[in-house]
């Protein structure tokens, strides 16, 4: 009949049909992309690769668990929340630890024990808050999912419109921020060559800090996320990190925009690819999910370390070059 | 406080203190010599628990024939308590199998150190530490989930292959680990003293030039990764035929990465002797935390381990940050065949660091366990 076939009813069909591993991995992709953008602006800014990243999102985890949980009110309080604590966190860590060792003259190496141990000390410090919660107050607190306290719109769940509004909103400030302010431009100086940057009176120092702001305020942000889909507990951090590392070295660790690319691709892929191989295989296999972002990370150094940002430009490169040049550039 | 108490107190220091001085030494030999940060040193330790885990018990049973129609892991202690009452009576088939499980491990492990490194091992620190990171956390994961390897997040059961040693077992085992350590001890030890020593702590210092002089960087490297992943691995075996069990929840990071690290920080890094006093000092302040945790269990509303924990990384935070040579720093190299004598005064004049004229003439202990 030609009514059922009407855009209603096609609309309504897609509607209802619009699978949930979709949700599951947009959701995913999301959280990923808000840390490894953090992730790639502090190595590109201080060239450390920061291992306490997952840390602030267990920072944020818990605002959301204290806020639904222990008071009881909208879970979406959590978000400025978490954003200020794990930028805060950030701050102390920065200044507490990393700058001094900077001046010092410590290598990536130190700073990447340091940052090790200041990962250990933050989860501890997440797990004997869960075990007062537990032990003082008679709340479950590990391995929590807060699915139910979420607002649904339609088929769409609450967490998937705001984290999806969150992340445009944030690659266009930070688009804006690089592009358009002179602090970003400063921020970009930085990036290209520090002491040529400082040398012409930008304050690197403030530079990195500001770095460090984001990227903690961000972890924190992805972290009020992650219960409101996924079962959380103190260890959410450690099993986002793969994920996060695969997603940045696939973008290449040299831009921003890299990383966003890189992080989409990879938990679209691992999401997606984990489903596939699920029902291909049988459940089991949903256990070494992690092995794919491994996988693809290690396929991307030993061919191309330079990640995704060098094979679109080198792409672009050759498109753009006049004939003469494509045909002529192995002679 | 009874007898037995303090003996097994000991015993456990002791033991442990081999355990991690046997991953210490590869770790120093790796990051303080040759300058590869691995990150994911747990993954060879696991790897050779893995080995004694998966292979012991089962070779046992079908040398034994025992109990052919039940199921392996299911009735796993049930087989293990049967195979133990055969090993008891047989040292010849006790010995041949420990030796065997080493062997197997040492070239498993081998295999698993150069694949596990060789995606990043030609780049720079920060790619290999995420890399060697990634590996030992994927590593964790498949243990914890295959449970035909080593039970999953249960445990599986290994033989006494030294039950026949009856009441000396504890010491006999003890005094096995200790030759075993001190077999690696000496063969690093050799190792970093002879000219190769020099040739990889080239590689540390500068990579391009000692490409420039013809050394292989990437294969030194991958050389030396190989050969600590499979001499680490006999730090897993050892512990699995200690506790008699595998257990794949405990190869952690924090335990086996992290807790390493630390020991051969606070010891001093490029020199053996660092790492040992690190690792003393590290196994007795812990054994000490475990043995009176109970008693501050009482008066927290939390486990104790996060305390210690939390305890651990600000040390670790103070040692990078007010003394990060640690407390026996690494000496020049001293090359064979030079008349220190002569140039010492000389050399001395214009502020250059040399080692002590007393160098030259040392006795055989001194010479062997010199930085």
């Amino acid at each position: 009949m030609v009514s059922d076939l009407s855009i209603l009813y096609i609309l309504k069909n897609v509607y209802t049909m619009f699978p949930p591993i979709i949700k599951d991995a947009l959701v995913y992709a999301n959280c990923v992309t808000l840390m490894s953008i953090g992730f790639t602006l502090v190595y590109l800014i201080s060239r450390i690769p920061n291992f306490a990243q997952s840390t602030f999102a267990v920072l944020g985890v818990y605002c959301t668990f204290s806020i639904v949980r222990l008071l009881h009110i909208n879970p979406y309080i959590a978000m400025p929340l978490g954003f200020v604590l794990g930028a805060l966190l950030a701050v102390l860590v920065y200044l507490g630890v990393v700058n001094p060792l900077l001046k010092y003259g410590a290598g990536p190496i130190l700073l990447t024990i340091s940052l090790l141990a200041i990962q250990q000390i933050f989860v501890s410090g997440v797990q004997i808050y869960a075990d007062y919660v537990r032990n003082v107050l008679g709340v479950y607190s590990r391995g929590f999912m807060l699915r139910v306290n979420d607002f649904r719109v339609g088929e769409f769940p609450g967490v998937l419109i705001v984290s999806t509004v969150i992340i445009v909103a944030a690659i266009v400030a930070m688009h804006l921020m690089l592009t358009r302010t002179q602090f970003g431009i400063a921020m970009r100086a930085t990036v290209e060559n520090a002491p040529l940057a400082a040398v012409l009176g930008i304050n690197i120092r403030m530079v990195s800090l500001v770095s460090w702001v984001l990227t903690g305020g961000l972890a924190g942000l992805a972290g009020t996320f992650l219960p409101l889909w996924f079962s959380s507990g103190p260890g959410s951090g450690g099993m986002l990190s793969t994920s996060i590392f695969a997603a940045s070295v696939v973008g290449g660790l040299s831009s921003i925009y890299g990383a966003i690319l890189g992080s989409y691709l990879i938990s679209l892929l691992e999401v997606w690819g984990s489903y596939l191989l699920m029902t291909q295989f049988g459940l089991w296999i949903g256990a070494y999910r992690m092995l794919i972002p491994l996988t693809l990370m290690s396929i991307v150094l030993m061919y191309e370390p330079g990640g995704m940002v060098t094979i679109i430009e080198s792409l672009r490169a050759r498109l753009s070059a006049p004939k003469r040049y494509r045909e002529g550039a192995s002679t | 406080m009874t007898y037995d108490l303090i003996f097994q107190w000991i015993v456990d220091l002791l033991m442990f203190f081999l355990l991690y001085l046997i991953v210490t030494m590869n770790l120093n030999f790796m990051y303080g010599y040759t300058g590869i940060p691995h990150f994911g040193i747990s993954l060879s330790v696991a790897g050779g628990g893995y080995v004694v885990g998966a292979l012991t018990g089962r070779i046992l049973r079908w040398l034994y024939n025992v109990y052919p129609q039940l199921d392996f892991m299911y009735e796993n202690s049930k087989i293990t308590d049967e195979i133990n009452v055969h090993l008891a009576r047989d040292p010849f088939m006790g010995i041949s199998m420990f030796l065997f499980i080493i062997v197997v491990s040492l070239a498993l492990n081998a295999g698993l150190g150069y694949i596990v490194s060789r995606p990043a091992i030609r780049l720079s620190g920060s790619y290999l530490i995420i890399v060697l990171i990634g590996m030992a956390e994927a590593i964790r994961v498949i243990g914890l989930n295959y449970y035909p390897l080593v039970g999953g997040t249960f445990w599986i059961h290994v033989p006494d292959v030294f039950g026949w040693m009856g009441d000396f077992r504890t010491e006999g085992f003890l005094i096995i680990c200790a030759l075993f350590t001190l077999g690696i001890f000496l063969l690093l030890q050799a190792m970093s003293t002879s000219p190769l020593g020099r040739m990889i702590r080239a590689v540390r210092e500068n990579p391009v030039s000692a490409e420039c002089v013809g050394k292989d960087v990437v294969g030194i490297r991958t050389k030396v990764v190989v050969l600590c992943s499979a001499l680490t691995s006999i730090a897993g075996v050892l512990y699995g035929f200690y506790i008699h069990a595998v257990l794949s929840t405990s190869y952690t990071r924090a335990a086996w990465t992290f807790y390493p690290w630390l020991m051969f920080m606070v010891g001093g890094i490029g020199n053996n002797m660092g790492a040992t006093l690190g690792t003393f000092i590290f196994i007795s302040f812990r054994r000490l935390i475990i043995f009176y945790k109970h008693n501050i269990e009482v008066y927290v509303p939390f486990q104790v381990q996060w305390l210690e924990q939390i305890l651990i990384g600000v040390m670790l935070l103070l040692i990078i940050m007010f003394r990060p040579q640690g407390l026996l720093p690494e000496r020049p190299t001293k090359m064979r065949g030079l008349d220190y004598e002569k140039f010492h005064d000389e050399l001395e004049n214009k502020d250059v660091k040399v080692p002590s004229k007393r160098a030259a003439k040392k006795t055989i202990l001194e010479r062997l366990l010199r930085r």
